[in-house]
């Protein structure tokens, strides 16, 4: 079973491709093999008030069964915790996006979320970086989660379980050396072999690579490539498309 | 030499790439136009294996390669270059069926040693085209002896080329509308413009006009929608496949080319025939 931990509907404003539905990402997913992914919605992230767009992906993805929705919250908002609450029962995990909802991980509201979370053992996802910096809109410039807040975050939360979507190679080797329980996902990941050299650099780390292709920004078969081609036994590959993701999930 | 559809889904377990075709599509030889080796921790010889490996794990039948650019920070010295250029050399020694040298250049160090650098790499070592970096802007008319020669001996000239949101990456640093001057400048000769990723949609505005100018499918994420928007606006004769390899890898680039909703033919010119035409080799 193939899993991809990082997926979107809707319209990205920046990018040359289309907006993406659930129909069509869940058939685009089929078809590259993908039997199941966690979707949020990329609305969510320019809203600072998300509550509307969640409510609409939960409606939306609820004929697909393809699609998990994965609700964005913005701890900076007061009622957060009822967000939480109305979404909590229902998700597999939440996502946050700190760097489109302006707040740093190292606040009040988010080590209350991140309590909230360890406590109803819900994985949190956090968007390092939607974009590669260095082609962002000249004028909406978004810069990335720095990753030693993510290793600070996960220090003061040891039972909380996260995932950060979107490092680099470099940042990615930081963040699973200095953290032992933080995930990644492999979508911003590159150069040669890049899931290969992170499984040989350290064994342990194969546990912690996820699946995840950043669709409908990034095209699904270079996630998938990556993981398919690496150089590495069949039971790491098939560990990192999806028995990570299904052991996170509880599935 | 290969059947090129990868599709993951196609395998039983999910975990081998098919190389099975699909209908319209034929046989074609894939070239990677961009890569580098010696490069950062491939330094040794040996290591070279690596490169190959990859590249046979995803049918890739040929890589250029266009130096170790940066040994020497942005402005080498000739002696410097020759010396990246006999590494390239070394390279190509060792696999010559699949590797093909491209000389590297430095426009500051004068029209005297870029040519004789020239003569060096390409006239007698079978180099196959030219590499320029960030040296100098391609605006420059220091790079009008060079481009001269390359009309002379038929070769490609293969630029580096970004727009880059937080500044250039050099003082120096050609964007696509200083490539689109070059290409004005020089009509004659072929022109690939490093990145796709870099350039985005204005840049694949700027240098639409300038028919001699094709695209490299290299640079940044796997941002999807912008090879398919590149095809639409230049053709896919104007498109050639290369990676910058080590930097990025075939699962990245190439996962591009499998999943931009382009026909088979498109592929075709892409992956290989663009650039089988511009290197004179053999048809397939
Ligand atoms: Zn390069």
């Amino acid at each position: 079973m193939i899993v991809d931990v990082n997926t979107a509907v809707g319209r990205w404003p920046f990018s040359a491709a289309q907006s993406v539905t659930p129909a069509r990402l869940s058939a685009l997913l089929a078809r590259a093999g993908v039997d199941l992914a966690l979707t949020s919605s990329l609305d969510a992230i320019f809203h600072e008030n998300p509550d509307e767009d969640n409510r609409r992906l939960f409606r939306q993805l609820r004929v697909y069964k393809r699609l998990l929705p994965v609700p964005i919250i913005n701890p900076r908002l007061a009622a957060w915790r009822a967000a939480v609450a109305e979404w909590a029962p229902r998700a597999a995990a939440i996502k946050i996006v700190p760097s489109y909802h302006a707040y740093s991980l190292g606040g009040a509201n988010v080590a209350g979320l991140a309590a909230e979370l360890a406590r109803s053992r819900l994985p949190l996802l956090v968007q390092v970086r939607m974009e590669d910096e260095r082609v962002q809109a000249p004028a909406l410039r978004v810069p990335a989660v720095p990753v030693a807040d993510v290793v600070a975050l996960a220090k003061r939360h040891p039972r909380l379980s996260i995932v950060a979507l979107g490092t680099y190679s470099r940042e990615a080797i930081y963040l699973l050396e200095q953290s032992p329980r933080v995930r990644i996902d492999v979508s911003f990941l590159d150069g040669l072999d890049a899931v290969g050299v992170l499984v040989r650099k350290h064994g342990a780390f194969a546990g912690r690579l996820l699946l995840g292709s950043h669709m409908p920004l990034f095209y699904t078969q270079s996630a998938l490539l990556k993981v398919q081609t690496a150089e590495a036994t069949d039971a790491v590959r098939q560990a990192i498309l999806g028995r990570n993701a299904r052991k996170m999930l509880g599935l | 030499m290969l059947l090129y559809c990868i599709i993951g889904v196609a395998s039983a377990d999910r975990l081998e790439v098919c190389t099975t075709t699909l209908g319209a599509e034929r046989k074609t030889m894939i070239i990677d136009i961009h890569a580098h080796f010696p490069f950062g921790e491939y330094s040794r010889l040996e290591d070279l294996d690596i490169f190959l490996r990859r590249a046979r794990r995803f049918h890739v039948d040929r890589i250029c390669l266009s130096g170790y650019v940066n040994r020497y920070g942005f402005n080498p010295t000739a002696r410097q270059v020759r010396e990246i250029n006999r590494w390239t050399l070394q390279a190509m020694g060792r696999h010559p069926e699949q590797l093909i040298g491209f000389c590297f250049l430095n426009p500051a160090v004068g029209a005297d040693a870029a040519r004789r650098e020239i003569d060096w790499a390409i006239t007698r070592h079978g180099f196959c085209g030219i590499k320029l970096w960030v040296s100098v802007n391609c605006r420059s008319r220091k790079l009008d002896p060079i481009l001269t020669a390359a009309a002379e001996l038929g070769v490609p000239v293969l630029h580096h080329s970004s727009y880059n949101t937080l500044g250039p990456a050099a003082p120096n640093e050609s964007t696509p509308a200083d490539v689109a001057d070059l290409a004005r400048r020089f009509p004659a000769v072929p022109l690939i413009m490093a990145h796709l990723g870099h350039a985005r949609v204005q840049g694949i505005t700027e240098i639409a006009p300038h028919r001699n100018v094709l695209v490299d499918t290299s640079g940044s994420q796997p941002a999807r929608g912008l090879l398919e928007e590149a095809v639409r606006r230049l053709g896919a004769r104007r498109l050639v496949f290369g990676t910058d390899l080590p930097i990025r890898d075939y699962a990245s680039v190439l996962g591009r080319l499998y999943d931009a909703p382009l026909t088979g033919r498109q592929r075709g010119l892409i992956l290989g025939q663009n650039a089988a035409r511009l290197l004179r080799l053999e048809a397939p």
